[in-house]
């Protein structure tokens, strides 16, 4: 199997993750490939067929996929359901991915796989015991370093409604989110749940677990009607939210966002964000 | 210096190459009087034979790939000739004896005539099954980056300069690298070494203020001064605002001991706390080579550098010691469209701190 088109990406988590057939990640993955999830960073294809094999459940199945990308970047989203190995109770979530593909094999990926949705307990606890897993904390880090507002100029690459909306979310203006989606726009999140007219109060929570949050984006895939971001929302937590009380903890969340536009709005979207590893870092 | 090696359109590209592609033979592309006949190319020669000396375990061909004399240098310490890389190969080996080597990177320059220059950046995955220089088996899987950088004439390498994440080794194994430095430090220095550190020291160091630089806006038409300025101004000039021109806002920037950097911030937030650790710090560059990487104004470029200083700050090495400071790095970046967009900086942290508990005799 070689990877040329965006659907070939979509197959090949599909058969993965429905088929168990983990192995095909030998012949579609280059060998240095670098795999980059909310947990960390993982490198080489055995390290893929690894994670692969870990997650499985029997009767795990993707629904309404979404592929889409050129030149190389792929994109793809789908609803995850499932059986919970822990609780023995179904789930709903999400899990999607971008992948650069270079000759017919994905040379570097970054995926997202719903721990909320999946995790065998309670999240916090799930938070607790894989915090190991996180990548060490940040020596030095600043993530903005100026009294003047955050610059546009980052932003002005990113294709229209993504620059908006990091653009809204670093001038503290979520309420221009709200021109951004159409009327009937369903929001899906992490975790089996739904928002029906757009994402502004989960975004308004976030800003408010992180007050001086600063968006970056890192790649955006833009194809026809589908758009997706690969962004970091960065911040101290300082405000209410995510944990009882706030931790004063530097902050680094990846975000997978894709969404389907009609007439320049967001006519539906998918937000891929993992709560549980960003609990994790703060544990 | 600009990048015109003779036929590098031709010469291996490493990365997006599968290892299929990479260890499959080839016909002759470039002029490499002296090489076995199986090497296609200089970076074919490079990645076929760590393959084969380390990852199929042919030691007895360091033989023929090493010349008698030839001089390695580490940040722990230097050896001398072929025998000595078989023996120090065979040790870490026995410590960890399943490793495999996975090649990231080639960047290279020179030719046949006036030898070849190699900067190969190499992932490794290994399990410590026996005792080793961080302490007994653990057992433990771990995974670190290495950059060898190497000067090559007629198929033998004869000077190399190796710099491996050992820090993160060490966290990886469940160990403290501080403590694993301190007690590396209660070994008895070898007196060679040591004159060499401290002839380097003083050979980094200077009395006079840093000079401007101006960064070329075009890294791939000179990368030797590009690479030249941006450690002038942004390393010896402090110039931190650089970076915010030079480095793309996404940038991704691999550290010592497993350090994952994202975007200007964090770069700079690294810099400064390395540099406010060694405050006195000057860096001097060693070596440039560069390759075209294919995109609009990309250029790939490997720059092996040495830093030098008093431990005068807590920020990254612990309480102060007034220790004179000794680091050999080798960096990798990625440029496209003027900046870089990805860079891999990799030295010994573990040799850092036993420097800063007083060995090798500081």
């Amino acid at each position: 199997m070689r990877i040329e088109a965006p659907d070939d990406l979509l197959t090949l988590e599909t058969r993965v993750r429905q088929d168990g057939a983990a192995g095909l990640w030998h012949e579609t993955a280059l060998h240095t490939i670098r795999h980059e999830t909310p947990w960390g960073e993982g490198y080489g294809r055995d390290d893929l067929v690894v994670a692969a094999h870990s997650r499985q459940s029997a009767d795990t199945r993707l629904r309404d996929g979404w592929a889409f990308g050129a030149d190389g970047l792929f994109a793809w989203s789908a609803r995850l359901e499932g059986t919970n190995r822990g609780t023995g109770r179904s789930f709903q979530g999400l899990a999607g991915g971008v992948a650069r593909v270079v000759r017919g094999r994905v040379a570097s990926l970054f995926t997202v796989e719903d721990t909320l949705a999946t995790a065998p307990g309670d999240p916090a606890a799930e938070a607790a015991r894989r915090r190991a897993e996180t990548a060490p904390p940040l020596v030095g880090a600043d993530f903005h370093m100026s009294q003047l507002p955050p610059e546009e100029t980052d932003l002005r690459a990113l294709p229209d409604p993504a620059r908006r909306l990091l653009s809204a979310l670093n001038r503290r203006r979520p309420d221009e989110l709200d021109g951004l989606y159409a009327p009937d726009c369903a929001t899906e999140l992490c975790g089996g749940r739904r928002l029906e007219g757009g994402a502004l109060p989960y975004w308004r929570d976030w800003l408010a677990a992180l007050p001086d949050a600063v968006a970056l984006p890192e790649l955006a895939v833009a194809d026809g009607d589908r758009l997706a971001l690969l962004w970091h929302l960065k911040g101290t937590h300082r405000g209410p939210g995510l944990t009882s009380e706030p931790t004063g903890r530097r902050l680094s969340v990846p975000i997978l966002w894709q969404a389907r536009l009609e007439g320049g709005l967001i006519a539906a979207e998918r937000v891929l964000l993992d709560e549980v590893a960003a609990l994790a870092a703060l544990a | 210096m600009a990048v015109d090696q003779k036929n590098a359109g031709a010469v291996t590209y490493v990365p997006g190459s599968d290892i299929s592609e990479l260890l499959a033979p080839r016909p002759r592309v470039q002029p490499l009087a002296g090489f076995d006949e199986d090497y296609a190319d200089f970076v074919d020669y490079i990645i076929k034979c760590t393959h084969r000396i380390w990852e199929e375990k042919n030691l007895g061909l360091i033989y023929t790939h090493y010349t008698h004399n030839c001089l390695v240098h580490t940040l722990g310490g230097q050896t001398y000739g072929a025998e000595e890389v078989v023996q120090n190969t065979l040790r870490t080996l026995a410590a960890f004896p399943d490793r495999t080597l996975y090649g990231d990177h080639v960047i290279w320059g020179g030719d046949e005539v006036a030898g070849f220059y190699s900067s190969h950046r190499i992932t490794s995955f290994m399990t410590n099954l026996g005792p080793s220089e961080f302490g007994p088996a653990t057992g433990k899987r771990v995974r670190t980056t290495t950059i060898a950088d190497c000067a090559v004439k007629a198929n033998r390498i004869y000077e190399e300069w190796l710099v491996r994440d050992n820090s993160w080794i060490a966290r990886q194994l469940g160990l403290d690298p501080v403590e694993v430095a301190r007690s590396q430090a209660a070994a008895m220095p070898k007196a060679a070494h040591e004159e060499w550190r401290l002839g380097e020291i003083d050979r980094v160091l200077g009395q006079v203020a840093p000079e401007a630089a101006e960064i070329p806006r075009d890294a791939a038409e000179d990368p030797e001064a590009f690479a030249r300025a941006v450690f002038q101004e942004i390393w010896n000039r402090r110039m931190f605002g650089a970076v915010r021109q030079i480095y793309s806002p996404s940038t991704r920037l691999e550290a010592p001991n497993g350090r994952r950097l994202f975007g200007h911030g964090e770069i700079i937030g690294w810099i400064v706390a390395l540099l406010a650790t060694v405050p006195d710090a000057r860096v001097t560059v060693d070596h440039v080579c560069a390759v075209p990487n294919g995109q609009p104004g990309g250029v790939d470029i490997a720059v092996r550098w040495s830093l030098a200083g008093t431990h005068k700050g807590p920020a990254l090495y612990g309480a102060p010691t007034n220790r004179r400071l000794l680091i050999l790095g080798v960096t990798h970046w990625t440029v496209a469209a003027g900046r870089i967009t990805g860079e891999w900086t990799i030295f010994d942290e573990l040799a850092v701190l036993r420097q800063t508990f007083g060995a090798p005799g500081a």
